[in-house]
């Protein structure tokens, strides 16, 4: 029978640490940096970034840029995204959240907390000797329920 | 306080990020570092995965959305290990999505089951285990998509032992000689309760075949253990013999005549309440006042079809020996009538309920 080991020391290191820091007025990720954002409908984005040499550039609109990584076995990797939004904290409400697509679109959100919290895991694509990885343990997201509004 | 928002393009071709819900007593398990946890996909079951830790097993379902569901990192924090670059300094407020989620895992409880097919079944004879895949007790529990501390619980229940290193289901017969001898003496002894260690050599002395793993299958299916002292559970071996009596009816009996074999099969000196009530669930009902014996497991496996067989054996069927062919299709959140109905009709009679044909 099939089987996959699930490697969870991460997400319990996440479960020990996440008491001891403290809590942030914004609660938005983990003390590992993850969080989750949620959108109804599809956001479609762009499928490729343009060829340039520079770390940035602009183009249909967008803003794309590059991201260095460095994983566990501190191998660096360079690949492109693109900005597709700005998210804003309501000062006053830190649990309300407004996220602005470009110039004409803005969502009203909020953090919300789980059900359940949820494991964030790691599939490794291919079958191989890695296992699947538990990386973090989520409590909160952040939820766009509403249809876009214009910004005027 | 804002963030200027990313995502990362094509996404990585090594892993997948994947959502998982986590219980409670998970979360708790979660907490002790270096446990077992293990996804298990039995063969036996189509698109069937579970979730096995060392004491709970879970049964893994998709549940697919229509939204978008982002795993973001925060570049802030040093964990994540990435930056943009030539944004200086102020790329430090960024979020970056680096999964896409179209379903989130959900776990719910389950008891986890024992892949018995294939298995030999022993009656004492050492013929049959000839041209059965051998397979010891610990891979069989290893391909079985059930936890391993309720492993040997299940294992005993479904009469299963080890005979020569190999996994077997014992015989019915040869699982009533073993309990027949084990009630014998230790009545003979007039024990009231008993250890492995006492019990192990008088059995052999019995019989070679009755082996001390033999007898902890018996003795984890038909006594209680209490501080290492075994003392049978009179209730369960009643049931075994009500159903082996049940078993042998050529035809259908009435409930005085089944009473009475019942009664004489039981090992002498050996007493019990006997109640017709605990045999239900392997019988019905062809007759009015007679009955006759029906295994569930001849029975389909889906709800509708297995309404639909017992229909066909009998049209009418008291409602409290209806159910347990069907309880194991009722949800736990959920009433049994609300599940019967959609399939069949409950009417009263007199002082009783009948489920029949709608």
């Amino acid at each position: 029978m099939p089987s996959a080991n699930i490697d969870y020391s991460e997400a319990s290191r996440a479960l020990g640490v996440a008491n001891d820091i403290p809590a942030s007025p914004y609660v938005l990720s983990t003390p590992f940096g993850l969080s989750i954002l949620e959108i109804q409908g599809q956001l479609v984005l762009p499928s490729s970034a343009p060829e340039t040499e520079s770390d940035t550039a602009v183009e249909g609109g967008n803003t794309f840029v590059k991201v260095e990584s460095v994983d566990q076995k501190l191998v660096r990797a360079v690949r492109d995204a693109v900005q597709f939004g700005k998210l804003s904290f309501d000062e006053k409400d830190p649990s309300k959240v407004v996220l602005f697509i470009g110039t004409s679109q803005r969502l009203n959100g909020v953090v919300e907390t789980l059900r359940e919290p949820l494991a964030v895991l790691k599939v490794p694509s291919q079958d191989g000797d890695t296992d699947i990885r538990m990386v973090d343990i989520i409590y909160k997201k952040i939820i766009f329920k509403h249809r876009p509004l214009p910004i005027m | 306080m804002s963030f200027s928002v990313y995502s990362q393009i094509g996404g990585s071709d090594d892993h997948k990020y994947k959502l998982m819900q986590l219980p409670k007593e998970l979360l708790e398990y979660l907490k002790t570092p270096d446990n077992v946890l293990e996804f298990k996909l039995p063969l036996s079951r189509k698109n069937h995965l579970v979730l096995c830790t060392e004491s709970e097993t879970y049964t893994v379902r998709q549940m697919n959305h229509s939204n978008t569901q982002l795993v973001v990192e925060d570049l802030q924090v040093p964990a994540v290990g990435r930056k943009l670059m030539g944004l200086g300094p102020d790329s430090s407020s960024s979020l970056l999505a680096v999964g896409l989620c179209s379903y989130l895992y959900e776990l719910t409880p389950s008891l986890g089951e024992i892949e018995t097919a294939g298995l030999p079944l022993y009656d004492g004879t050492a013929e049959l285990l000839v041209g059965s895949v051998p397979l010891s007790v610990e891979s069989l529990m290893q391909s079985s998509p059930i936890a391993r501390t309720c492993f040997q619980s299940q294992w005993h229940a479904l009469c299963g032992s080890e005979i020569d290193g190999i996994a077997v289901i014992l015989s019915p017969d040869f699982v009533t000689n073993v309990l027949y001898t084990i009630i014998a003496v230790a009545i003979a002894e007039k024990w009231s309760s008993f250890t492995l260690e006492e019990m192990a050599p008088r059995l052999a002395s019995e019989n070679s075949k009755f082996t001390r793993l033999v007898l902890e299958t018996i003795a984890g299916k038909f006594c209680e253990c209490k501080d290492n002292e075994l003392s049978l559970n009179r209730p369960e071996i009643a049931k075994w013999f009500g159903i082996m009596s049940l078993k042998k009816l050529a035809t259908a009996t009435s409930d005085k005549d089944l009473l009475l074999q019942w009664k004489s099969s039981l090992p002498p000196f050996f007493n019990a309440l006997l109640d017709l009530k605990v045999l239900r669930g392997h019988f019905y009902r062809p007759l009015a006042g007679r009955l006759q014996y029906l295994n569930k497991e001849t029975l389909s496996p889906e709800i509708h079809a297995r309404i639909k067989d017992m229909f066909k054996i009998t049209k009418d069927w008291d409602y409290d020996e209806f159910l347990p062919y069907v309880e194991e299709f009722i949800p736990a959140t959920k009433k049994a009538d609300a599940v019967i109905l959609k399939y069949a009709k409950k009417k009263r009679m007199g002082k009783l309920f009948v489920v029949c044909p709608r």
